[in-house]
């Protein structure tokens, strides 16, 4: 890494943090919840919803295809089944788990349902993760999908946010005390992209578990100059 | 045997079909049911307030299992005096205590279903129903008057009264039990219509007729569908053809399979999609076993690795086919595969990923699958026995009236066969449970490549594979002596797969598409010479799709009939050019022009302009109005215009088209037919573009 201190996504720490992204969530998710799960002892947790649990992205920017053993993920179709799938996580978690996840957490009880049914189911399933965050001292990394009262009751649950925002030099991460910077490459080239933190979060894990094959990859963007 | 049942003024009428009619029993004291669950307490703890509520009748405590995993509990039972108060019941103590606490059962359940399991007869009728179908051309059941109608297969046109008096007459005559419409709206347009004229016209076995449901639009694995509105009249079950799956598929007699498997009146039956007979027939099992049907599923899948995840996403499993043209192929099919890994692997939502058993059942997926027998096996193990049953029979039967009928339930039953699969992993499905989709598709995949690897141990090339068959052709590096006979080799796969692996036809040739892209075959897209018979096979060209135009989709299966004959493109290249010429002179009908296309939104909510759009507007300005799901079908006339004026409907009787438009469609036809031959479309223009200058030099 060109000598320079290494680079870091942002650190999650206990409580509820919604993950406010530009476009589809898939990519940011997967970095932060892989750079999350190597550098922690237990699982992360995924109660998935819309499909944002693909194998893909994560085996994009995971140092190795073991990670993917340290994610345990059930998919909620419906609203019922997600509320289900919140009610039943005590089972799931304890206190080594790096983190519990619900990507649009927001999309089924909006769209399954009729709109009371849905704020009444969603408002108990945000309760019940809050009390997890709390009761085990766990990360929860939420996403949204819409901007209605459901898509709010999600804000106002999350005691912090984390931004990524789009930018020509790839996904920048912003929260309160932690903001991505401009990785010089060394020959006046920046980047950000998820290629790039692919590479990052390899050589984080250097120093937890051996990469199964040093992959190279190849940045998605680079600009020359771009600093 | 209530044929179908009537919900009247808080009675139920029963109709019988009788062997002068039917005869209709009044039933006063039927109180619909519902059942509730509590979490965390007692249920009985919300049984006096539930009482209190104005549409409740009864309540009682009752032993029942909330799913098939479950034993059985204090389950709280509701009745309520009317059958349209379920769901406002339901949903009162639904919102009763934190979300979630109180879970009801057997809410919605149709109406007709629900009688008949309640009471535990059949309704399957007791004699052959009498249909009487009745058409009423599209315009007269919109803005415009009656002026035309069918009955019985007669057409006849005059004024509104006269011809409301033709189905009344024809109606008295007949007295007949189905009442089969081209739309549910026949059934409100004759009856206003006679109101207005004054004729007096019953259509139903007593005076009225009731409305259902109203028309709504869903959306369904991101497929825009139109369910039209469903009308009902007393004593008589009104079929909808365009709003109906089985009576299409499967005529009247299919239907009648169904109506006596799954207890659904044939009217409901009529209109139910395969999942929902699929659905019913599973109600009935569960009924038997004391299982509550869930109103919402609670039930979700159970968490896994993400690397376990990423095993059984990975859907069907298909071999590559080799591009190209193949001779002397053998397809063979496995019969009725994915019921019978249900069947022979024990596989059903309650017996996969058992707490019971801590083993790796299915292959690749480490799942476990219990011992004790599941119910989906038991529910689908008879229906795939009957089928077979019902083949057999048809190959001994002579009469050529009880060989169609038993083509028609033989038919009826493979589509329930089909989807209990896809059922499983459907995300609101009652019973469907995602992990038992994942093990069946592991299955079947293991079983694919164990076969593969059998027919080419045996001297066998696969040429292409997909899900459920398997192509095959002689090796050419294997001698012929050396090369297993194709009966020894399917015996031993279908001993192996504990599923027959049946010869399904032989093949003089078969081609299999490319990709336009070029980036290897596409999936299921080929066509060939069946062997010992006239006919063709096409699957996934254009001929086969029902946006293509009749005139194109005849060529493509005219120069499939070049290609049988010569195998060269310049042979099948020189016929294009005379369907060519006949488009451009001028010489096709418009009608055999017409495209359908499958409406996904309504006209306004299109960003661009496209063909639909202008079609959608037409039909609009005729007050023909479509909503998304429904099918509309029009000529383009002029492709270069941006408005209404680029297309006309196929009922406005367009007399021209336009030429190049349709070229477009004939020469992307005719690339199907030649890709497999090495030929793409700049090879065909080109060609084109020689001979035309040969026939400029002619004149020359």
């Amino acid at each position: 890494m060109h000598g320079t201190a290494l680079p870091e996504l942002p650190t999650l720490s206990p409580g509820v943090q919604l993950l406010d992204t530009d476009g589809r969530a898939t990519g940011p998710l997967a970095a932060l919840v892989v750079d999350q799960v190597i550098g922690a002892d237990g699982p992360a947790v995924w109660v998935d919803s819309r499909g944002h649990a693909q194998t893909g992205p994560l085996l994009d920017v995971a140092p190795s295809d073991r990670v993917l053993d340290r994610i345990r993920v059930a998919r909620g179709f419906t609203a019922h089944q997600h509320f289900a799938l919140v009610q039943s996580l005590p089972e799931q978690i304890d206190e080594d788990t790096a983190l519990l996840v619900l990507p649009a957490m927001d999309a089924p009880y909006r769209d399954d349902v009729g709109q009371r049914e849905g704020e009444r189911l969603c408002l108990r399933s945000l309760a019940t993760v809050a009390r997890i965050a709390r009761e085990y001292d766990v990360p929860v990394l939420l996403t949204r999908t819409g901007t209605d009262a459901v898509a709010d009751a999600l804000a106002t649950a999350a005691d912090r946010t984390v931004e990524c925002r789009q930018t020509a030099l790839g996904p920048r991460f912003v929260t309160d005390e932690f903001e991505t910077q401009v990785y010089p490459r060394g020959d006046g080239t920046v980047q950000t992209t998820l290629a790039f933190w692919r590479r990052v979060l390899a050589a984080r894990c250097a120093g937890v578990e051996t990469p199964e094959t040093a992959t190279e990859t190849r940045p998605e963007v680079v600009f020359d100059g771009a600093h | 045997m209530p044929f179908t049942v009537d919900y009247r003024d808080g009675d139920v009428l029963a109709w019988t079909l009788t062997d002068d009619g039917a005869r209709a029993e009044v039933v006063a004291d039927y109180s619909p049911e519902l059942f509730v669950t509590r979490e965390g307490g007692p249920v009985a703890a919300c049984r006096e307030a539930v009482e209190r509520l104005p549409s409740v009748v009864t309540t009682s405590t009752e032993r029942r299992r909330r799913g098939w995993r479950s034993d059985p509990e204090d389950v709280l039972r509701v009745a309520v005096d009317d059958v349209d108060r379920l769901r406002p019941v339901a949903a009162h103590v639904r919102d009763r205590g934190e979300p979630g606490e109180y879970r009801c059962y057997d809410v919605d359940l149709t109406r007709g279903f629900r009688y008949c399991l309640d009471q535990g007869r059949s309704p399957e009728p007791a004699r052959e129903p009498r249909p009487l179908a009745i058409d009423v051309p599209e315009p007269a059941l919109g803005d415009e008057s009656l002026d035309s109608l069918s009955v019985d297969g007669e057409d006849y046109t005059g004024d509104p009264g006269d011809l409301v008096a033709r189905v009344a007459t024809a109606i008295e005559r007949a007295d007949p039990d189905v009442l089969v419409c081209n739309s549910g709206e026949v059934v409100p347009t004759l009856a206003e219509t006679a109101t207005e004229t004054g004729v007096d016209l019953q259509l139903g076995r007593r005076p009225g007729w009731q409305r259902l449901a109203g028309a709504s639009t869903y959306e369904s694995y991101g497929q825009v569908h139109h369910s039209p509105a469903r009308y009902t009249v007393p004593g008589r079950a009104v079929v909808d053809r365009s709003n109906t799956f089985f009576y299409r598929q499967a005529g009247l007699d299919g239907c009648l399979d169904l109506v006596a498997r799954s207890w659904k009146p044939l009217q409901e039956l009529a209109w139910a999609s395969i999942g929902n007979v699929l659905t019913a027939i599973q109600i009935r099992e569960a009924r038997a076993r004391g299982v509550l049907v869930p109103w919402n599923s609670y039930r979700h899948e159970f968490f896994k690795s993400a690397s376990r995840l990423h095993d059984a996403d990975r859907g069907g499993h298909t071999l590559s086919p080799a591009v190209g043209v193949h001779e002397d192929v053998h397809e063979l099919d496995f019969g009725s595969l994915y019921p019978n890994i249900i069947c022979t692997r024990n596989i059903s939502p309650e017996t996969v990923r058992c707490d019971c058993h801590d083993r790796a059942d299915v292959p690749g997926l480490g799942y476990s699958v219990c011992d004790e027998p599941g119910y989906l096996p038991d529910v689908l193990g008879p229906l795939v026995s009957a089928r077979a049953e019902m083949k057999d029979q048809r190959a001994a039967v002579t009469d050529p009236d009880r060989r169609d009928a038993l083509d028609r339930k033989v038919e009826a039953l493979k589509w329930i066969l089909v989807a209990c699969f896809g059922y499983q992993g459907f995300s609101n499905a009652k019973f469907g449970r995602i992990e038992c989709h994942e093990a069946i598709n592991a299955v079947a995949r293991e079983i694919l490549l164990d076969a593969k690897e059998t027919f080419e141990r045996g001297g066998w090339r696969v040429v292409h594979g997909i899900v459920d068959s398997l192509w095959v052709t002689a090796a050419p590096d294997v001698p012929d002596d050396e090369r297993r006979p194709l009966e020894d080799l399917a015996a031993e796969v279908s001993a192996a797969a504990e599923i027959p692996l049946e010869y399904e036809a032989t093949y003089d040739w078969l081609a299999f598409v490319p990709r336009r892209d070029g980036a290897g075959g596409a999936l299921t897209k080929y066509f060939g010479a069946v062997a010992d018979d006239e006919g063709y096979k096409y699957r996934g060209i254009e001929c086969r799709q029902d946006s293509t135009p009749p005139f194109v989709a005849d060529a493509q299966r005219d120069l499939i009939r070049v290609f049988d004959e010569s195998h060269d493109p310049a042979a099948i290249c020189a016929r294009l050019a005379h369907h060519l010429d006949r488009l451009r002179s001028g010489a096709v009908d418009p009608a055999d022009l017409a495209i359908e296309t499958h409406t996904s939104k309504a006209a306004d909510a299109y960003d661009q302009r496209t063909r639909t759009v202008a079609a959608l507007e037409r039909a609009s300005d005729r007050g023909l109005e479509r909503r998304p799901g429904q099918a509309v079908r029009y000529v383009v006339v002029d492709d270069g215009r941006g408005s209404r004026e680029r297309v006309r409907l196929a009922s406005e009787d367009p007399g021209e088209y336009d030429e190049s438009f349709y070229a477009d469609l004939l020469v992307r036809a005719a690339e199907s037919v030649v890709s497999p031959l090495g030929w793409d479309r700049s090879d065909l223009r080109d060609r084109l573009a020689d001979r035309t200058d040969a026939v400029l030099a002619s004149f020359r």
